[in-house]
């Protein structure tokens, strides 16, 4: 046990250290236990220098190599006694050569005469085999034992040696042995007036260029002076400080002159004592780790990042509300497209709904009926912490908690302070992220912090049954298959937790029947720190042969690279992300920080790399809706991604290119030709809406959405025609969207009904109002699919004309008869619509008018639905509309419609409108701020944002409702900001609320980034282009 | 035994139907049944009160009249006294049920889905595990109705996306608050959603002849325009009323 003795107990800046007999005993030596403290000083941005004699590769192969890459871009090696100094820079963190001493051709030669004089000289006196080995950088080694037997002596066998040469030397006539022979080597040199380095580790004289001296020199010119580190804030390690026969240790070199003030320390044996200005510790290389341990406890172990402070940036949770539990869980969910994973306290509560889902992985039970829904695997998060045996429960004792949603970094953040019964007081930090990097990857950091006792603490961690060891790093595999899913899951897991002295803490796994326990126990001291790490990776059979060596893989690499390197650069994805999309509301701190969480989920949810899988309704947050995708998608959320990262709005398109041959066979099914889309899809694109709903009443109902709400096959192709005017992506169109275009509006003209009135009617539907069921004509429904039939004519004839060849392809692929388009023409131009020219009204569906008027005022307040309190039958009798049906048919194709008849109608249906979907509040917004009805706008806006801040929905314990997230970022974008994209070249009216002094974002619009920024002093009343709005 | 269950007495006929339940009751908390006689001119309630106190009373069991006289809400004065100073849970057993024999097979629960409410629910945890009786929870919902202002609280949602998948989620979650945070076993709970006023639809149901005992969770306040359900529901009942108050200390964290 070393003394407490000051030296000891202050932070160096940096330490410089000889390799073999300080740091290790030998090269072959197992180093696990130097890393633990050597990362953690590295980390703590403590320079750390090898000096050696030997080559780089060697300390790269025993050490280096196993350090993760982010630490090392404070590590240096000096090596072939000082002629070269490595450094090993980020990313890889591989040897990088900073400085080599070259020796001239005179220099050479030089070496090579002293050397071979030497020899020479003690040959002809002793008559004893001496060698000369040449292939050293800068220097020439003179073998005084050429023996096998000692061809590589230990540091442990030096004393041994030592005699065997002095015996060996002195017999043959060289009556002082070693010292003698030293001295012949000095005089060379002197003689020739040479400034050359004698030295010898018993075995060897060496006569070389450059020393250790020339190691610290260079440390000191390129390190220490730059960055200002004084001397004193320096500590060398040696083992061979003290004179070793006839000469100095070759630990000597290090204490240049210019090191006068900086802190000696030797763990060698030193049987001839250290010069005065070293401190003798001995001990060998075990004392030296503990030493390095004692620096690396001496700073803080703290996490890899901190929150972000802006109010604008974040979410904070503060306390426990365990009512609220699960809603917190949604909101401050980690995802990143891949997978997705809720914020459930790691330890659980009475109240945790945790879980964890692969965008795409659905699990099917076996009963009859049943319905998919996403899979839940592996809840990767959890994590129990026991203090002197008792674990630590946020329930009780808690007295601080916090949770943090720092959305500009993509992380959750958990401040614990607990006090258990014992008045035992325990910090816990932790931070969660789901990887933007790999989204393979999840990733946690937790510290555990002792703050007024010293404990016996145990971590424990629950993994599935089944779990194997690979390799050496520690990780840890296993496989998962939902019930009857499609895919295979294989997860790697690595954890750590590191002492604040660097020590790592062996994990114990513990095999049972159903789960295997990995606990890891440590003595907490006293305000010290321990920091649990884990890295998750999970992949699917569905992306690779081998989702287990994949995920294995994917966890190594990350070990390679490090904790911090890992949070480094999710948080550098995300500042890219944000730098693409962010919107900016200057003015107004609440619809700021609600738009930002719209995006951030919105973010969130998707993966630009798979177009197998879209964004189910409740996202990756949560198990609401089964994670079964609606038109949401298309109508509400892909606008935010075709103008902000339209790669990500291709890939959710392209689920609905692979998902067609469901969507042909549910047409079939009905006797219909072209696709119909499923109202709500899982992987295959079947249709997996519930056919009954049993209502809190007890009633069961049929669910008319799955078998009449048919206008998800135009939101599709609105998607599809949305995304070409704004990328002109040809290939896109030809390899997919076309062929959406194509058949949906076939679909259509099978559909559609003539009558005598020599109209085209869709009778028997289900509109955007799901409150009046079995209708005719849904305005909405009749002209979505008017314009998909007029978008299939237009899309054909643009084919014939720009791509003949393409068209000829994909007319007799998809059986097109050459009239068909122009009948899909017709059908269009002769499609009722229910407009009345006259009054400026658009009938919902045929018979609307006529219905009960309802004052939906005189229910307010309410604590139910408006079809609930008026029940069913009422409700169909009634004029009562669930969402925005006819308003939002006039945002979506504004134009279509003339001038005035948008504010009639948005007047007539607004006070009819229930708002009975998360979807609808946000497009009132929309076309509110589009009419200047500023008061209507800003009263909706609000309503949108807060559908899941302020659960006002009372259901976002299932997940963030996703497509209002996106209708709210549609609503200030293209209601409040005005943005018009009917045009080749995007316009922009705003209307800004009267608070918002600024508006700021960006568009991607046909390859290019179209920044526009709008507010005080006011825009005059008109349109501006957009062009000049850019700075 | 962990305390007593104690029975106020006054000597009539009608006071006595409070026994068979209060027997059961004992016997259902491992308690002993405590009958106590309280005479002229000492305060009955008082006497009560300090009976309760001192031995551990885990509940008072009562009578809810025993004459025409005084009757207020449905509580005759002494009644009303213990509603207002009880340091225990109240049953309050309504005089025309007679000595028939008690059993506890179905509770009745309405909840307003405040966490304020819900934690009072740990009171009634230990008879609702020893029975496995069913609970059937009562929300009641509707126009006119406010949304309840306390933090955490739920009802039911005013938007439904899809109901197919809205409503299944939005019960599990609704009794899961219940059973977790009044310790009760959510296998035991059922929903029953009524649409209407609060008072008037609890009243109904407390009439139903398969509702053993009704539990009503109270704030302890009787001023005018507040405690309607309790009015109500006292004065309507025809099966046992268990009253539990509030207690702040155990609402929330």
């Amino acid at each position: 046990m070393l003394p407490a003795e000051d030296w000891l107990n202050r932070r160096y800046q940096i330490i410089a250290f000889d390799w073999d007999g300080t740091a290790v005993a030998g090269r072959l030596e197992d180093t696990t236990r130097l890393r633990g403290p050597l990362e953690r000083l590295l980390v703590s941005g403590v320079t750390a220098v090898i000096v050696t004699g030997t080559k780089v590769a060697t300390i790269d192969g025993q050490i280096a190599s196993t350090l993760p890459a982010f630490a090392k871009s404070n590590l240096y090696v000096s090596s072939n006694r000082g002629s070269e100094i490595y450094g090993f820079p980020a990313p890889d963190g591989r040897p990088l050569l900073l400085h080599r001493r070259v020796a001239t051709p005179e220099e050479d030669r030089v070496l090579t005469e002293v050397a071979e004089t030497l020899r020479r000289q003690i040959v002809e006196r002793t008559g004893l085999d001496l060698q000369v080995i040449y292939d050293r950088l800068n220097r020439r080694k003179v073998d005084l034992i050429p023996i096998p037997a000692w061809a590589d002596p230990p540091k442990a066998a030096m004393p041994r040696l030592r005699a065997v040469v002095e015996q060996r030397l002195q017999n043959a006539g060289l009556a002082r042995g070693l010292t003698e022979a030293m001295e012949l080597a000095a005089h060379l040199v002197a003689e020739r007036g040479l400034d050359l380095r004698i030295t010898s580790d018993v075995k060897h004289i060496e006569i070389g260029l450059t020393d250790k001296a020339d190691a610290m020199r260079w440390l000191l010119a390129n390190v220490a002076w730059p960055r200002g580190i004084s001397i004193k804030d320096i500590l060398v390690l040696g083992d061979e400080f003290g004179p070793t026969g006839a000469s100095l240790g070759s630990d000597a070199r290090m204490m240049v002159p210019e090191l006068r003030g900086a802190t000696f320390v030797s763990v060698g044996s030193e049987p001839e004592g250290v010069p005065a200005t070293v401190i003798h510790v001995g001990g060998g290389p075990a004392r030296f780790r503990e030493i390095l341990s004692r620096q690396a406890a001496l700073w803080p172990l703290e996490l890899p990042a901190s929150p972000s402070v802006a109010q604008d940036w974040r979410l904070v949770e503060e306390g426990l509300d365990l009512p609220r539990e699960h809603e917190i869980e949604s909101l401050f969910a980690v995802s990143n497209g891949y997978f997705g994973t809720r914020a459930a306290l790691p330890e659980r509560t009475r109240l945790s709904a945790p879980g964890t889902v692969v965008a795409g992985v659905f699990t099917r039970k076996s009963h009859v009926g049943a319905i998919p829904e996403l899979a839940h695997v592996w809840q990767w998060e959890n994590l129990r912490v026991l203090v002197g045996g008792q674990p630590l429960d946020a329930e009780h004792g808690s007295i601080g908690h916090r949770r943090i949603l720092d959305m500009r970094n993509g992380i959750l953040w958990r401040q614990w302070e607990h006090r258990d019964a014992a008045g035992r007081i325990t910090r816990i930090d932790g931070l969660w992220f789901a990887s933007q990097t790999n989204r393979h990857m999840g990733l946690a950091s937790i510290s555990i912090a002792a703050l007024n006792h010293a404990s016996l603490v145990r971590l424990e961690s629950v993994l599935p049954h089944g779990v194997e060891p690979v390799g050496a790093n520690g990780i840890l595999t296993f496989s998962q298959r939902p019930p009857g899913a499609e895919v295979a899951l294989a997860f790697a897991v690595a954890d750590r937790v590191i002492a604040q002295d660097g020590t790592i803490v062996a994990a114990q796994v513990h095999g049972a029947h159903e789960c295997t326990l990995v606990s890891w126990d440590f003595h907490a001291a006293l305000g010290c720190t321990h920091r649990f790490e884990r890295m998750m990776a999970v992949a699917t059979s569905r992306e690779s042969e081998r989702p287990h060596d994949e995920a294995v893989q994917i966890v190594s690499d990350a070990q390679a690279r490090g904790m911090e390197h890992e949070v480094r650069t999710h948080t550098a994805a995300w500042e890219r992300n944000w730098q693409e999309m962010d919107l900016e509301i200057v003015g107004d701190h609440h619809a700021q920080r609600a738009v930002r969480f719209a995006m951030f989920h919105l973010v969130s949810a998707a993966n630009p790399q798979n177009e197998r899988v879209s964004i189910g309704a409740r996202s990756l947050s949560g198990g609401g809706y089964k994670g079964h995708i609606f038109w949401d998608t298309e109508i509400y959320m892909l606008p935010f991604f075709l103008l902000t990262n339209p790669t990500v709005a291709r890939a959710l398109l392209m689920y609905r290119y692979h998902t067609l041959r469901a969507a042909r066979a549910k047409a079939a099914a009905l006797g219909l030709r072209g696709a119909l889309y499923a109202w709500e899809s899982a992987d295959t694109g079947e249709e997996v809406t519930p056919p009954l709903l049993l209502g809190p009443d007890g009633l069961v109902v049929p669910v008319y959405s799955r078998d009449q709400e048919h206008h998800i096959s135009a939101d599709v192709a609105y998607g599809v025609w949305s995304y070409w005017r704004a990328t002109l992506d040809e290939r896109f169109l030809q390899d997919a969207g076309a062929e959406i275009v194509f058949e949906t509006a076939r679909f259509w003209a099978s559909r559609v009904a003539h009558q005598s009135d020599g109209l085209f009617h869709i009778l028997g539907v289900v509109g955007p109002d799901e409150y009046h069921d079995s209708v005719d004509d849904n305005a909405y429904t009749n002209v979505m699919a008017q314009w998909n039939l007029e978008r299939g004519a237009e899309l054909a004839r643009f084919a014939e004309h720009r791509w003949p060849r393409w068209w000829r392809e994909i007319s007799a692929r998809l059986n097109l008869a050459p009239h068909e388009p122009d009948r899909w023409a017709e059908i269009a131009a002769a499609m009722y619509t229910g407009f009345d020219p006259a009054s400026g009204l658009i009938e919902q569906f045929r018979g609307f008018f006529a219905l009960d008027e309802v004052d939906l005022q005189a229910l307010e307040p309410r604590t139910a639905p408006v079809d609930m309190i008026l029940g069913r039958e009422r409700t169909r009798r009634s004029q009562a509309v669930k969402q925005a049906d006819v308003v939002l048919l006039l945002y979506l194709l504004w134009d279509r419609f003339p001038s005035g008849v948008h504010e009639t109608n948005f007047r007539y249906y607004e006070p009819r409108t229930a708002h009975g979907s998360s979807l609808s509040p946000s497009i009132y917004a929309l076309v509110a701020a589009r009419l200047g009805l500023m008061d209507k706008a800003e009263q909706y806006f609000r309503q949108a944002a807060d559908i899941d801040l302020a659960n006002n929905m009372g259901n976002s314990g299932g997940g963030v409702h996703a497509a209002a997230l996106g209708g709210l970022w549609q609503s200030v974008v293209f209601g409040f900001a005005g943005l018009w994209t009917d045009g080749d070249q995007p316009r922009v009216m705003p209307h800004l609320p009267a608070q918002w002094s600024r508006v700021r974002f960006a568009i991607r619009w046909r390859k290019e980034r179209l920044p526009m920024e709008m507010g005080l002093p006011r825009a005059a009343s008109g349109w501006s282009e957009l062009r000049e709005a850019t700075p | 035994m962990s305390g007593t269950v104690l029975v106020p007495l006054d000597g009539s006929h009608e006071a006595e139907a409070a026994v068979p339940v209060a027997k059961m009751l004992a016997g259902l908390l491992d308690a002993s049944t405590q009958t106590l006689h309280v005479d002229p001119p000492e305060d009955p309630a008082d006497g009560i009160l300090f009976n309760a106190t001192h031995r551990h009373s885990v509940a008072i069991v009562v009578c809810s009249h025993t004459g025409a006289a005084g009757i207020v809400n449905g509580l005759g004065p002494v009644a009303s006294q213990l509603l207002q100073r009880s340091p225990c849970p109240l049953v309050f057993v309504p005089p025309g049920r007679g000595r028939a024999r008690w059993r506890l097979k179905r509770i009745l629960l309405p909840f307003d889905g405040t966490p304020a409410t819900a934690w009072a629910l740990g009171q009634l945890a230990p008879l609702a595990h020893r029975t496995g009786a069913s609970i059937e929870v009562v929300h009641v919902v509707g126009p006119g109705v406010n949304v309840p202002a306390e933090r955490g609280a739920i009802t039911a949602p005013r938007y439904i996306d899809q109901p197919q998948h809205e409503w299944p989620s939005w019960t599990h979650e609704f009794l899961e608050r219940v059973a977790c945070l009044g310790h009760l076993s959510l296998p035991q709970l059922r929903l029953s959603m009524r649409m209407g006023e609060p008072a008037h639809e609890i009243a109904i149901l407390s009439q139903r002849p398969d509702v053993d005992l009704l539990v009503l969770v109270w704030h302890g306040r009787l001023e005018p325009h507040r405690a309607a359900v309790l009015r109500r529901v006292l004065k309507a009942t025809a099966c046992p009323v268990m009253v539990l108050k509030i207690d702040a200390c155990s609402a929330g964290l």
